[in-house]
């Protein structure tokens, strides 16, 4: 049984500080991933706001491994997807909002992203078709496996891997563009 | 931002809040409503069994099936290879959300409904397209082309459960018996699993469903179904297996062949009296110094209709996955993806628009991809810049309709700043007959 799903346990049992650590281990992250549907940092933690309550009300039961992320992230994808769908018409920011997010979206992947090279790869990763940013997001930076990825992008496993390795490719001719040796990552 | 102490705060608040009003409804309803309900149940059954003396029995539980409506347009149109005839009732799925396009039969131009162009974020224009599939649709000609109406619409927040595990072991048991193959374990996978917990599309009663079956056979061959009707079957776990006739790796002169002698071993599977292909996708990419190849064929009846011809080759059909290195390549996949074709009922024949009104189109800004408008703007399109054009309909379960466009390619270098999307999808139906 991972951290995670401990301090599941120990919320499931009443234990509210279990919820707390869940939030401090899976926020950031989350947030980032949907941002990466929304586009706005301050939607995206509004969102991931409403995830964590979804979850916390619904009270899955917990099978260990990486099912409770999986979920996690599978119910932000959709509240992200439902969140476009009833704002199809996006709203304008200013321009001194626009710096405001484009600040805590740093301060937030800085955050989560300490290695100077995964920042690289991840400001790469900002120019590729939103797909493959999506699924290279959550094998390289949140770590899930094919199967978990694929549950989260509503995809088959085929797919997610076709997806993954074309990513890839794509991702390898924008750090080739930078001189980056991506044989190296 | 919040720090996640606060974050935290605010969730705890918010569930607990819930779980407050949640109990107090639960109160109210069981003070108010239930013994109301028991007092009309009893009476209710005292008065059918004492006026008719029928005998009060609990209901079977209801499927989630919506009356099938094949894509078929006329009888040349081909029937899905793999059906089911099991009884249906006609329901809405509980997992369909209300479409992004209000349809309105009413409003009418030229005595056909106006359909919505087919925008959905994030799917339309988001395609890499490394290859552009020479599918044979030409619709030179042709004035009129059928649209179809997606009666299983949901976004992709939701997943639409049309078949129940009996009828999914059917089409295993069918596919089986088309490949002279004896099953002998399944596995399935609850709802419940796949998508999380989602109240907002998915009710509590639709979690224990079974939404994916595996059906392992004797050879190692794997049968996948879901829920929605998708299939596909997967040859000898990740190695596949060898392709006819000796052939280790697909080139120009012997993909013919390879097609040929595929087509006929798995004629079976298919059910095709006059089977058509072409080659829908191919990629490759190196790892550690080795090349790896993918290739898509996609196959279908063929018609003397061309319209019956341009609809098989786009919504029905199925598809050969053959994947390898530069070793050897092997066939991994068969399937049938289109299973929303099923779901689905036609609209009507719309005129359309020509491929030169097309390219009009595109260069006015009309068309699909997610490229913002602001970008495009100050990048405008170059007609120069376009590598290649293709005419396909494209389906999908987050879709209103299912109808034509003209595909436009361009290469991503003509975008350097911006995502790498090159396909640009331009409706192929004439504007006049589209929501705006």
């Amino acid at each position: 049984m991972n951290d995670i799903s401990e301090s599941y346990r120990r919320f499931l049992e009443g234990d509210d500080s279990g919820l707390t650590e869940i939030i401090r281990e899976c926020r950031d992250g989350l947030i980032l991933y949907i941002n990466l549907y929304v586009g706005n940092v301050h939607t995206a933690e509004e969102l991931a706001e409403d995830t964590f309550v979804k979850l916390f009300i619904k009270k899955p039961k917990d099978k260990g491994g990486s099912s409770f992320r999986t979920w996690l992230y599978t119910i932000g994808r959709n509240t992200a997807i439902d969140y476009l769908r009833k704002n199809r018409s996006r709203n304008t920011v200013s321009s001194e909002e626009l710096s405001e997010l484009a600040a805590d979206e740093e301060q937030l992947e800085s955050a989560c992203i300490k290695e100077e090279r995964r920042r690289t790869v991840r400001e790469a990763m900002k120019r590729l078709n939103p797909d493959y940013y999506r699924a290279l997001w959550l094998v390289y930076f949140e770590d899930f496996d094919m199967k978990s990825a694929a549950k989260i992008l509503g995809r088959t496993v085929h797919a997610t891997q076709t997806l993954v390795y074309r990513a890839r490719l794509a991702l390898k001719e924008e750090l080739e563009k930078e001189g980056f040796e991506y044989e190296n990552l | 931002m919040k720090t996640y102490e606060q974050t935290a705060e605010t969730v705890l608040a918010r569930v607990r809040s819930y779980e407050q009003s949640s109990v107090r409804r639960r109160n109210r309803f069981l003070i108010t409503a239930v013994p109301v309900c028991v007092v009309v149940l009893i009476v209710g059954a005292l008065l059918l069994t004492d006026l008719t003396g029928i005998t009060i029995d609990i209901s079977p539980k209801k499927t989630y099936i919506s009356d099938p409506i094949p894509v078929n347009t006329t009888t040349e149109t081909t029937v899905p290879p793999v059906t089911t005839t099991t009884e249906t009732i006609t329901e809405a799925p509980v997992t369909e959300t209300a479409p992004a396009f209000v349809y309105d039969p009413d409003n009418i131009v030229d005595g056909l409904p106006v359909i919505d162009p087919g925008f959905e974020f994030g799917a339309a224009g988001a395609g890499i397209a490394g290859f552009i599939p020479d599918n044979g649709i030409v619709p030179d000609g042709i004035e009129l082309f059928p649209v179809y109406r997606n009666l299983s619409y949901h976004d992709g927040a939701g997943i639409s459960v049309k078949l129940e595990k009996s009828e999914l072991m059917a089409i295993a048991e069918d596919i089986a018996g088309r490949l002279g193959l004896t099953i002998s374990g399944t596995e399935t996978e609850r709802f419940g699993d796949i998508v999380g917990y989602n109240s907002d599309h998915h009710p509590e009663e639709m979690l224990d469903l079974i939404y994916d079956v595996k059906a392992y056979c004797t050879d190692g061959t794997v049968i996948n179904m879901n829920g929605y009707g998708n299939w596909w079957v997967i040859f000898n776990g990740d190695d596949g297996v060898a392709l006819p006739d000796g052939i280790k790796q697909i080139t120009d002169d012997n993909t013919e062949q390879l097609m040929t002698a595929l087509l006929a071993e798995y004629s079976a599977l298919f059910g095709y009296n006059d089977p058509g292909w072409y080659l829908s996708d191919r990629y490759e990419y190196e790892e550690n110094g080795n090349h790896h190849y993918s290739y898509i064929f996609t196959v279908y009846e063929k018609s003397d209709d061309p319209v019956t011809n341009a609809v098989n080759a786009s919504l029905n059909n199925c598809d050969i996955g053959i994947y390898g290195d530069d070793s050897e390549c092997r066939l991994h996949l068969i399937g049938s993806f289109n299973a929303e074709g099923e779901w689905a009922e036609k609209v009507g024949d719309y005129p359309i628009i020509t491929e030169e009104q097309a390219l009009e189109n595109l260069l006015a800004g009309k068309f699909i991809s997610p490229m913002s408008q602001s970008y495009l703007d100050d990048h405008p399109i170059d007609p120069d810049s376009i590598v290649g054009t293709y005419f396909t309909y494209v389906s999908g379960e987050s879709r209103d309709f299912y109808q034509p466009y003209y595909v436009f390619i361009l290469p991503a270098e003509v975008f350097p700043d911006e995502w790498l999307n090159e396909k640009f999808y331009v409706p192929a139906v004439q504007e006049k007959y589209l929501w705006k």
